[in-house]
């Protein structure tokens, strides 16, 4: 009976694993635009950046990078031209690299890409961030390498 | 031979009595998460059709629901399973207590498996009612969140959480039923000392186990600490008098 139920399960798991990561594929392209768009963008001499996205962004920078690197989230929640809301959510800094979110420190923020379950409870405003533009704002004498960003959605 | 028969009744017993006394949680758990989902998506087309405005969703929810679900029945699962009712009323013969804690070992990362798939099952209805409803209404978007990385990493994390979580419960209440006094003494100067100092030991602790960015090492760490949970557990089992 035991090895009959746990039959069950695993067809379960299986079949919930297919919809959901199908779902997944299906709205891919939409995101390969926005993926394309973080990731062309060349920091040398600008001083204010702006990243439309549906997904979040991590920064990775130079350890030694001691200028902070303001980055301004705005929800806009746009998406197939509907656009929902416009706010200013927060303000997330970056810094000797740590990423700061209300000036507080976030440590290992590199969870919200592994970890979708566990990023719900840290920090709900840092989760809704998948639906935001981002105004990032660079010093000018950083150099172009030292930050890089990347959509949360490469496999 | 004869031996070996008799283990195995034991194993089979015990297996299925545990078993039946975790379907009740598997089904509470079920039936409330699936009724906030389903209802969400019933609140959500009521509001498109009466206000017209645009709302949002974004998946997650259905996980979060059954995930806090699962550690809410799990808890009040161990607590039953140490008490002194839940201990007794699972001894018959030929049982012994090693073949006790092994099955309740075994019985945790069944319940987890199930509530990890109950957590899968649920996320991927909610998926599909919302983009039903996505298709059919200019007022309403879902994004979905997961990519293939996060999805696996979510779905093993999940797992371990549930059978961390209940580890630690059975682990904290076996003490409690044998040592109640001296454990509750030791359980309170433990959270009260690093507070005292303070200290950041249980973040440290915690951050250690939790924010492991290789899923390997994540699966490693989360896998010693339910085995010494359990371990530990036996420890004041193997002295308790359980007769029935």
């Amino acid at each position: 009976m035991m090895i009959k139920k746990l039959i069950q399960l695993v067809v379960i798991f299986i079949i919930s694993s297919g919809i959901i990561l199908s779902m997944n594929l299906i709205s891919s392209s939409e995101r390969l635009s926005t993926e394309n768009l973080v990731n062309s963008f060349s920091l040398e001499g600008e001083k204010q950046l702006i990243v439309d996205g549906f997904d979040y962004i991590s920064i990775v920078g130079d350890e030694n990078l001691t200028d902070t690197v303001e980055v301004y989230q705005t929800l806009i929640w746009e998406q197939k031209g509907k656009k929902l809301d416009d706010r200013l959510n927060g303000k997330m800094s970056y810094n000797r690299g740590k990423l700061l979110y209300e000036g507080k420190q976030i440590e290992n923020y590199y969870i919200y890409e592994t970890n979708p379950f566990l990023a719900f409870y840290l920090s709900r405003d840092l989760t809704e961030s998948l639906h935001s533009r981002y105004i990032i704002k660079v010093p000018t004498h950083i150099e172009a390498k030292s930050i890089n960003f990347r959509s949360c959605y490469h496999d | 031979m004869k031996d070996n028969r008799i283990k195995m009744r034991a194993w089979n017993g015990i297996i299925k009595n545990l078993y039946y006394d975790y379907r009740v949680a598997f089904k509470v758990g079920f039936i409330i998460s699936a009724v906030i989902v389903i209802s969400m998506f019933i609140v959500n087309t009521i509001a498109i059709g009466i206000d017209g405005s645009v709302s949002g969703k974004s998946n997650g929810g259905a996980m979060n629901f059954t995930a806090m679900t699962a550690l809410i029945t799990i808890l009040v699962s161990s607590i039953d399973l140490t008490s002194k009712k839940g201990l007794e009323s699972k001894f018959f013969f030929p049982l012994n207590k090693m073949v006790w804690s092994l099955a309740n070992f075994v019985m945790m990362a069944f319940a987890a498996f199930v509530f990890t798939t109950m957590s899968l099952a649920l996320t991927a209805i909610e998926m599909i009612l919302s983009n039903i409803l996505s298709a059919n209404s200019a007022h309403f978007l879902f994004v979905s969140n997961f990519s293939l990385y996060e999805y696996t990493g979510g779905t093993i994390t999940l797992f371990m959480y549930i059978l961390v979580w209940g580890s630690i419960v059975y682990c904290l209440f076996m003490y409690f039923r044998k040592y109640l006094i001296v454990s509750l003494v030791g359980f309170t100067l433990l959270i009260i000392f690093p507070i005292i100092r303070g200290g950041q030991l249980y973040v440290h602790v915690i951050n250690f186990f939790v924010l492991e960015d290789v899923i390997l090492f994540f699966i490693l760490k989360f896998l010693a600490l339910t085995l010494l949970l359990h371990g530990l557990a036996y420890l004041p089992f193997r002295k308790m008098e359980v007769v029935k």
